[in-house]
């Protein structure tokens, strides 16, 4: 009876025991549950936390132009690079020895300005326009009618602006636009063309119009940039000699037709007229620093 | 007293079933990072400039990102990177339809103007994963994929 009493008593001291121990290890388990999923909670709270303050320093920074990451794998000779590099100088519109009278006279009237002077213009021109509202961050700040290979003809013809649910040339998007200024580069895909007084009459059909469209507009005509020794040099039709045969014919019908011939590409060629070879990947089409350039150049050059 | 012990374990098996397999918003993607992580890493053609929240919300019409990392090209490719958060998954989904259109686009507007881009346009990466979309035009989109896996895990 004792006996019996003695293992009544072990065995409820030997149950007392596993409970505890069971007890122990369950909080244990909780315990460690709790602290996982808070780890977690933090974690998705902290990266939102930081995606939200890299955001902000992003704005910043871009106002700056802090960001630009550049990756450059280009197809450069490097015979072409060395025999360049003398050359590879960039002339600013102030040291341009060959800067004529009316070129001097027109610099003495034009006026500097910021970026807010371009919030009632138009930008019209190829994928090199394209890429200057680009690079420039003008993209959702001013309007421009822009296209990969736009010529004076397509101007007219090709529907490629989505304007109000339409599809339109850039003409027809014009008579929907309220603007006060009309900047255009035009020709560099043209310059394949064989009749140079073609190309001319087209371009006066476009300022006609514009001015049909909105007689009291400023337009500003811009000169075909030149491209690289090299592209001029391999390409099959843009040639540096057609561009510069085209600049002044184009400059000629400015003054014709009373508008505005900015010679932008003083901004950007170096000594021997050509574009430097480090400004576009593709000798063509003008990278980040020389779009900030060519804008430089239209903002101390206004009416 | 059994049966306590009983449901005290249910509960506890239940519990951690739960946390560990609860992936609906897991992943957490550093945006910036994956697209440093692509710009380095993969050999683009171009030179590749960030753009502001206003630029990258007209280039792909998209406007309700609650943040991005958008890298565009000089214009002499058609070489991008895109990739944008948005507050769910819904969300995502119909900025996914807004990517494939504008990739459609470019390869309108690059078909007759430079055709030799229409390979990279035709095998971009274009892909969502819950609230992330994720956008690459570029020579290397196996490698860009590689990367990305990285941060999808």
């Amino acid at each position: 009876m004792e006996e019996n009493v003695a293992n009544y008593y072990s065995q409820k001291r030997k149950k007392k025991k596993i409970n505890k121990i069971k007890i122990t290890f369950t909080i244990l388990i909780i315990l460690g549950m709790i602290v996982l999923g808070k780890q977690q909670i933090l974690k998705s709270n902290s990266s939102y936390i930081d995606n939200s303050i890299k955001d902000i320093k992003e704005t910043k920074d871009n106002i700056n132009n802090e960001q630009t990451i550049s990756v450059v794998i280009g197809k450069q000779n490097e015979e072409t690079t060395e025999t360049n590099q003398a050359n590879n100088s960039t002339i600013t519109s102030n040291t341009n020895n060959k800067s004529n009278v009316n070129n001097i006279e027109q610099k003495e009237k034009w006026k500097t300005v910021g970026n807010d002077y371009f919030k009632d213009a138009v930008f019209i021109g190829d994928s090199r326009t394209e890429g200057f509202i680009l690079n420039n961050g003008l993209t959702a700040k001013i309007t421009s009618y822009t296209h990969k290979g736009l010529t004076v003809d397509t101007i007219f013809t090709d529907k490629v602006i989505h304007k109000n649910g339409k599809k339109l040339t850039i003409i027809e998007a014009l008579k929907e636009t309220n603007f006060a200024k009309v900047y255009i580069m035009l020709g560099i895909n043209e310059t394949g063309w064989v009749y140079s007084d073609l190309f001319i009459s087209k371009y006066v059909k476009i300022i006609d119009e514009i001015k049909k469209i909105n007689p009291k507009c400023t337009i500003y005509i811009e000169s075909i940039i030149p491209v690289t020794e090299q592209v001029s040099n391999e390409h099959r039709y843009l040639k540096n000699s057609k561009i510069k045969k085209y600049n002044s014919l184009i400059k000629k019908m400015a003054g014709e037709k009373n508008v505005y011939y900015l010679n932008v590409q003083e901004a950007v060629i170096n000594l021997n007229g050509n574009l430097p070879e480090d400004a576009a990947i593709d000798g063509i089409h003008l990278n980040k620093k020389y779009c900030e350039k060519w804008f430089q150049y239209l903002k101390n050059h206004t009416r | 007293m059994k049966k306590i012990w009983i449901v005290i374990l249910i509960i506890v098996v239940i519990g951690v079933i739960v946390v560990f397999t609860n992936d609906n918003k897991g992943i957490t993607i550093d945006i910036n990072e994956l697209s440093k992580d692509i710009i380095e890493n993969i050999e683009f053609e171009d030179e590749l400039n960030k753009t502001d929240n206003e630029t990258a919300s007209k280039l792909y019409d998209i406007n309700n990102f609650t943040s991005q990392s958008v890298y565009m090209s000089s214009g002499a490719t058609s070489e991008e990177i895109a990739i944008f958060e948005f507050e769910d998954k819904e969300a995502c989904k119909v900025a996914l339809e807004k990517a494939n259109k504008r990739i459609e686009e470019q390869k309108q507007n690059f078909k007759d103007y430079m055709p030799k881009e229409m390979k990279k346009l035709e095998n971009a990466m274009i892909k969502n994963k819950n609230q992330y979309l994720i956008v690459c035009i570029t020579n290397h989109p196996e490698e860009v994929g590689k990367i990305l896996s990285k941060y999808l895990r």
